[in-house]
């Protein structure tokens, strides 16, 4: 019993040692973070949690709002303001301090103060079985650091795909809530052109010329119009709380402008040649598996030998079967070693022993289980990712290709049929209800562009969110569900 | 255009006008079709073939139409002047007959072949000059809208060739001459089709005198409606009255071609909106001339798609003296101020021009006098154009409220604004008082005592006295007109 006092003292004194290499502070994980964001997105995430930080992000997003706000502003201010991520942030501290504690020879400290009076108030010998326990405690603290370690890895990964995620959002927020400001402008125009109807039947209806019909013919369609137009009114205050909640603005900060127009088609496409993999490569929410994978072998002391999470860079076939192999085959014999790759390095070898481990055959199932679960959960990602991919990348070419109709098809087009109109009228073979309705169209045009535009900078945000390392926003579907059908809408005027 | 298309024109030497079959529009070509009305309807290489009415050859036609044919004797009203089985030399222009005026047109030219009048017609497609600023791709004969007048004697054997450049089968019907059945030229009834690029013979003699026409008699309709139209005039061998000093000559057709666009619609069965006489609308017409107490006579036909047309003229009464079916009785004619042509009809009208100065003569149907009237717009007569004209002009820069007052000024305006291409909506022309309004069926007859041709003589200057104006304040007052 003596000789076991000193090789957990000398145990102790070398865990305590050990422990006192890890920080308490979470700031170099929050820098690494950072690090990796700004890395896959070019926005930076700050976590200042002092005064005279916070007095400085304050004054930062002050003058981020006194201008119009563009993506990059706004995202800006996300990061800086945003407080669901400032929650997420905490989760760093959390697991660095998890990471801190499972170093720490705590608990022999912690129960001797509350245990030692007691013990020897009354002298049980439960003081010496307490000390084994922690012996064998002491003997687990590389085990539990290295638990520890990867959690904390698990967090980062969070971490980081929370603030990317943000970042999306914001800017998915960003042009919706411009395209509903641009909707507006042109609901405007078509109130006015169908106000401009209205006039001409009232004048046309005064002078005896029109029937009770077509004057209430063109109300109808004012009225209508109207409608149209306070959806579209709602849909930007939809889009602008969208951004205040994502900004985390409150008050007088929240009456901000946003640019007044969504950003034209640029010239060159963002390079879309391996996207799949590219985004299976980026993406956080697999690194996140692999480090939950990483945690369970920690947890339970297994040695992979070989990779057993398929290599989704290639991007193939059907779920390769994991074997697990077992480095201390069970002294009972079991299984034979068939489905191997995993060794088991299942506690210290002096503990082998004590009742404690067992023969290991549940814990050995479980594992199996787990490493089961997140396969299969990796391999679902790795799917939903892909298809994300290979969506998002569509629909930026369908986008693009609409887009450009639009700007050289129909926007024109629509031009020439209002002149050609204007021209008719003008020779007096169409009347002002068809010169118009003539205005209008090329207004509904202007309409569908805007939406294939709005469409088109959704799917390039997916894209970047994808090789950011997350799935895109609004859950990866890139249809703008209020885009406006060109040329639709409205019955004609009576003449 | 194919190869032997090309060949076959290069050979006949018409390319002038068959250039447009391509469907390619060529406008500059439409001055060839119609510069020059008085040419005798003789054009590129006709001239080499014709050579005109003035051979001074008199020998009786060796020919005789057809045997075993007797020619109709039944109606007594057939207008004829001699036994219409003598023969006679071919009629000539000045000794046999005043040749007729065609205002805008022209006349077949002929060459006599063993006594024959021979013609030669060619069906084809071309570009056609309604007015200045005004064409459109049309089909006539010999590059004309409406086709020459064919110009004859009673008592004349003529043969008529008929050559076909459209790209569609087509007939000639002589419409009104009493004729052998199978001369008659209805396709498919009394003859087979002439096929593209096919000529036929039509041979018969002329046992009537009178007004007459001739058209296509193969898918009416449309060609008819595309042009392929034209007036027959038979003088009488044996004229009881004198001859007329100005023999009048206008055919009526109507056509619907939408500004803008480049060929009639022969689908449209209302609303025609380019309404023609001799193939032209206002202010394209040239205006009938006479000398103070000319004896004239108008032969007017119609052959427009849907329109029946009261021609009325102002400043006279004219007596109806024939139709195409012969002479009126002197007892049985109408004095009348207008004509009621209707379609398929032709009406000689005769009058001593006895009235100095400018005499509008029109169709009285007023849709039959605008040009490229548009329909089925709202109406804006009376209508506040101030109030109209903030709130769209607000939406569409440029707009300008019109026909609030009617369409009087519209014309002048068009001719301001960005209006369709090739299109002429409502315009006339300045008048010697100011902007006459008018267009389609209008035109001018225009009496003088003095003339030193028959060449316009431009606006009547009246007689003191003679002229309408403003009411002077004393004047008013002298007759107590209160206003
Ligand atoms: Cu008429």
């Amino acid at each position: 019993m003596l000789g076991r006092w000193t090789k957990p003292a000398l145990v102790a004194a070398a865990a305590l040692t050990l422990a006192g290499c890890a920080s308490i502070s979470p700031q170099e994980a929050f820098l690494a973070v950072a690090d990796d964001v700004e890395a896959r997105t070019g926005a930076r995430i700050q976590w200042d949690s002092g005064s005279q930080e916070d007095l400085e992000a304050r004054e930062t997003v002050k003058a981020l709002l006194s201008r119009p706000l563009t993506p990059a502003s706004a995202v800006r201010i996300a990061l800086l303001n945003n407080r669901e991520l400032r929650a997420v942030y905490t989760s760093l501290g959390l697991a660095q301090a998890d990471l801190v504690q499972a170093g720490l020879l705590s608990n022999p400290v912690l129960d001797g103060v509350v245990n030692w009076p007691e013990a020897v108030s009354t002298g049980t010998p439960e003081l010496a079985l307490g000390i084994g326990f922690r012996f064998i405690e002491i003997l687990w603290i590389p085990l539990k650091q290295r638990i520890a370690e990867s959690q904390l890895e698990e967090a980062k990964i969070q971490v980081a795909g929370a603030a990317i995620d943000v970042i999306g959002r914001t800017h998915l927020a960003f042009v919706d809530h411009v395209a509903a400001e641009e909707e507006v402008i042109l609901l405007k125009q078509v109130v006015k052109s169908a106000r401009a109807s209205v006039a001409a039947a009232k004048a046309i209806r005064e002078a005896g010329n029109a029937t009770a019909l077509d004057f209430e013919q063109q109300q109808a369609l004012l009225t209508s119009s109207k409608l149209l137009l306070a959806a579209a009114q709602a849909r930007v205050a939809e889009t602008r709380e969208a951004l205040n909640v994502l900004m985390g603005l409150t008050g007088g900060d929240t009456s901000w402008r946003a640019t007044k127009r969504l950003k034209r088609l640029p010239a060159r496409e963002i390079p879309l040649a391996g996207i799949e993999q590219r985004a299976v490569k980026a993406s956080l929410e697999l690194a996140g598996l692999r480090q939950q994978l990483n945690t369970l072998v920690a947890r339970y002391g297994l040695t992979v030998k070989q990779a057993i999470l398929p290599d989704l860079d290639v991007g193939v076939e059907a779920e390769r079967a994991v074997e697990v192999v077992e480095l201390d085959p069970p002294e009972d014999g079991g299984e034979p070693g068939t489905e191997t790759e995993i060794t088991w390095r299942v506690g210290p070898t002096f503990g082998v022993a004590l009742p404690l481990f067992d023969q290991g055959q549940a814990k050995k199932a479980r594992a199996i289980m787990m490493i089961r679960d997140i396969q299969s959960r990796y391999w679902a990602a790795a799917v939903r990712i892909r298809s994300a991919a290979r969506l998002a990348r569509a629909s930026l070419l369908t986008a693009r290709k609409t887009v450009q109709y639009y700007r050289k098809a129909l926007l024109p087009q629509t031009e020439r049929v209002l002149r050609e109109t204007q021209r008719q009228y003008n020779a007096m073979q169409e009347g002002v209800f068809r010169l118009i309705r003539a205005k209008r169209d090329r207004i509904e045009a202007g309409r569908g562009f805007i939406g294939a535009l709005q469409t088109y900078w959704r799917a390039r945000i997916a894209i970047r969110q994808l090789l950011s390392g997350r799935m895109p926003p609004g859950g990866g579907g890139m249809a703008v569900a209020a885009a406006a059908p060109a040329g639709g809408g409205g019955g004609q005027g009576g003449h | 255009m194919d190869k032997s298309r090309r060949k076959f024109l290069a050979a006949s030497g018409v390319a002038v006008a068959g250039a447009a079959l391509g469907g390619r529009i060529n406008l500059a070509q439409a001055q060839t079709g119609h510069s020059g009305h008085n040419m005798g309807g003789m054009r590129g290489s006709h001239d080499g073939q014709m050579s005109g009415g003035m051979q001074q050859k008199t020998s009786r036609p060796k020919a005789s139409p057809a045997s075993g044919y007797a020619h109709p004797r039944g109606n007594d009203w057939y207008a004829r002047t001699v036994d219409p089985d003598d023969t006679f030399p071919p009629g000539q222009p000045g000794k046999d007959y005043t040749p007729v005026v065609v205002p805008n047109g022209a006349t077949l030219p002929f060459k006599i072949v063993d006594g024959v009048k021979v013609f030669h017609m060619v069906a084809e497609e071309f570009v056609h000059q309604f007015a200045p600023g005004f064409k459109a791709i049309c089909w006539g004969y010999n590059g004309r809208f409406p086709g020459p007048v064919i110009e004859a004697v009673e008592g004349d054997v003529i043969r008529i060739y008929v050559t076909n450049k459209l790209s569609v089968p087509t007939s000639v019907h002589w419409h009104g001459l009493i004729l052998p059945a199978n001369m008659d030229g209805v396709a498919n009834l009394s003859q087979p089709v002439i096929k593209p690029g096919e000529t036929f013979r039509y041979e018969f003699k002329c046992i009537q005198h009178g007004t007459f026409m001739y058209h296509s008699h193969k898918d009416t309709m449309t060609q008819e409606g595309m042009g392929l139209v034209g007036m027959f005039i038979i003088h009488p061998r044996k004229p009881k009255r004198p001859r007329p000093d100005r023999d009048f000559v206008m055919l009526l057709h109507e056509m619907d071609i939408k500004p803008g666009t480049y060929r009639p619609d022969t689908t449209v069965a209302v609303g025609f909106n380019t309404l023609t006489m001799n193939g032209m609308v206002f202010p394209g017409i040239e205006p009938m001339v006479a000398k103070l107490n000319d004896k004239v006579r108008m032969r007017i036909g119609n052959l427009s798609a849907m329109d029946h047309h009261p021609i009325h003229l102002h400043g006279y009464a004219f007596r109806i003296t024939e139709t195409d079916g012969g002479e009126i009785p002197e007892a049985a004619q109408w004095p009348e101020v207008s004509v009621l042509v209707s379609v398929g009809q032709t009406r000689n009208i005769e009058f001593v021009a006895d009235n100095p100065g400018d005499w509008a003569m029109h169709c009285h149907m007023t849709h039959h006098i605008m040009n490229q009237m548009g329909h089925g717009l709202p109406n804006m007569v009376g209508v506040d154009a101030r109030v109209v004209n903030t709130s769209v002009g607000d939406l569409i820069p440029g707009y300008m409220t019109m026909g609030t007052k009617g369409m009087g000024e519209m014309g002048k305006h068009a001719a301001m604004m960005d209006i369709p291409e090739n299109s002429i909506p409502m315009v006339g022309a300045d008048g010697p008082y100011g902007y006459l309004g008018v267009g389609g069926m209008f035109t001018v007859f225009k009496v003088r005592a003095d003339l030193e041709s028959y060449d316009d003589p431009g606006w009547y200057n009246p007689p003191e006295g003679t002229l309408a104006r403003t009411a002077t304040a004393a004047e008013l007052r002298k007759d107590g007109i209160k206003v």
